[in-house]
């Protein structure tokens, strides 16, 4: 094990002037749930940890009428349940309920799950499908990148070295028209799941489709969106249509191309690929219509 | 380089060495030498190391020792000693909760939180509160029934 050094900083900037000081080295420890294990198997040496537990300025939850704004060290924990004073975070909290176990949602944060970019993760897909964005500060300064472009690959992200992820910010949208769902498959309880769906849809007043958005989870590196099934739905009177429904959800199955694992085969995966998105859209077309 | 930890365990202070990289669970194992909390997958999974810091959940494996810095942490040697048991363990040990006994301080400290937070819980809410601790010899409904009975007498 190479010589390793422990920081405690207690503010962003003091961060960021240390992530730039030490550059790729530099690893940040938050709730340190995935990081403990990627230590311990030797996985990542870090010549410096920078552990981020004092910096109370990411722990806050905001709402303002751009969406609700998540400090990056919130805990899991912290977010089931959040839908009762943010209704537009219903998916995400329903989501978390599922993910690992309480002990390690504790202390597991939400900046840190997004960072893992694991390729099976609930959290990454549900705030792919309600349109997310992260904030990254670095001692040049902050930048704003989509979720969708910000995991790029299996436990890769688009945050540069000395980048920091400060805060996920929820886009506000009209409860009363528009809602998202989420559904996951998974073999044990607490693990990752075998694929999860996020399914976002908003209507107009004849009950058409004007936005939809469904994003499928551990079909290849990086989450991705079923384009054609999301085209298939715009427009289309989706209110009580079975059959699009289920149409989309066939285009969202016949979108993705995942390799096989010992959890499951890849013809399995695809039909689940259907099954979820067609659950999930449902769902979120019922809570669309209230 | 080695850093100073000091940390509380079941009331008394302790002063140790860690690696940034030795986890809470090595830190309690092998930096004071209390070995009820066990290491069994060392993967986060399994639930075995679970002890209580600060009053929450956590498992040891997954916590860098160095967060607990100047912080209480609760272990099964501190939840009960063997002639004066927590009611939890009575109960474990009345209704067969333990058969090779690995996962069992686990077990007891994710119950003792369970009972702090919902002293009256439903059976529903004990399955779902041990997602995180796996028994392998399948105690769990022994279990079920011991946390039940002890949630009983505290309303009694």
């Amino acid at each position: 094990m190479v010589d390793c050094h422990y920081l405690e900083p207690t503010t962003v900037s003091e961060v960021c002037t240390l992530l730039a000081e030490h550059g790729d080295g530099a690893k940040v420890v938050a709730g340190g749930q995935s990081l403990a294990l990627l230590l311990r198997n030797g996985l990542i040496q870090p010549s410096h940890l920078i552990s981020i537990q004092h910096v109370t300025e990411l722990e806050d939850i905001t709402a303002s009428e751009e969406g609700v704004k998540i400090g990056a060290k919130v805990t899991l924990n912290r977010l089931i349940g959040i839908d009762d004073a943010h209704p537009t975070l219903r998916a995400l909290s329903d989501a978390i309920k599922a993910v690992a176990d309480p002990q390690i949602r504790n202390f597991a944060t939400l900046g840190g799950a997004i960072c893992e970019a694991h390729p099976a993760s609930d959290i990454t897909v549900v705030l792919i499908s309600l349109n997310a964005t992260v904030k990254l500060a670095s001692a040049d300064g902050e930048r704003v990148v989509p979720m969708r472009d910000f995991v790029t690959g299996a436990f890769a992200t688009a945050a540069q070295p000395g980048e920091l992820l400060t805060e996920v910010i929820v886009p506000s949208f009209d409860l009363t028209v528009a809602a998202a769902a989420h559904r996951r498959f998974v073999l044990r309880a607490g693990d990752y799941p075998v694929v999860g769906v996020g399914a976002f849809v908003s209507l107009n007043g004849a009950g058409q489709c004007q936005e939809a958005r469904i994003v499928v989870g551990n079909c290849s590196g990086a989450p991705v969106h079923a384009q054609e099934a999301e085209a298939r739905l715009k427009r289309n009177n989706i209110v009580g249509n079975n059959g699009v429904l289920a149409a989309a959800s066939e285009l969202a199955a016949a979108h993705v191309a995942p390799s096989s694992d010992p959890m499951a085969s890849n013809e399995y995966k695809i039909d689940l690929v259907s099954v979820l998105t067609k659950e999930a859209l449902t769902e979120a077309v019922a809570l669309a219509i209230g | 380089m080695k850093y100073p930890l000091s940390l509380t365990v079941n009331d008394e202070n302790y002063d140790i060495l860690v690696e940034p990289y030795h986890t809470l669970m090595e830190a309690i194992r092998d930096g004071i030498g209390l070995t009820g909390t066990k290491c069994a997958c060392e993967d986060g999974r399994c639930g075995t190391c679970t002890v209580l810091v600060e009053g929450q959940l956590v498992k040891s494996c997954l916590m860098l020792g160095l967060q607990a810095k100047e912080k209480s942490v609760l272990t099964i040697e501190g939840l009960g000693a063997p002639d004066a048991l927590h009611p939890l363990q009575t109960a474990f040990l009345e209704h067969g909760a333990v058969q090779c006994g690995y996962c069992t301080p686990g077990m007891l400290l994710t119950a003792k939180q369970l009972l702090d937070e919902n002293p009256n819980p439903a059976e529903e809410d004990i399955r779902s509160a041990f997602v995180g601790n796996l028994c392998r010899c399948g105690v769990y409904t022994h279990a079920t029934q011991a946390i039940l009975s002890v949630a009983v007498e505290k309303e009694e």
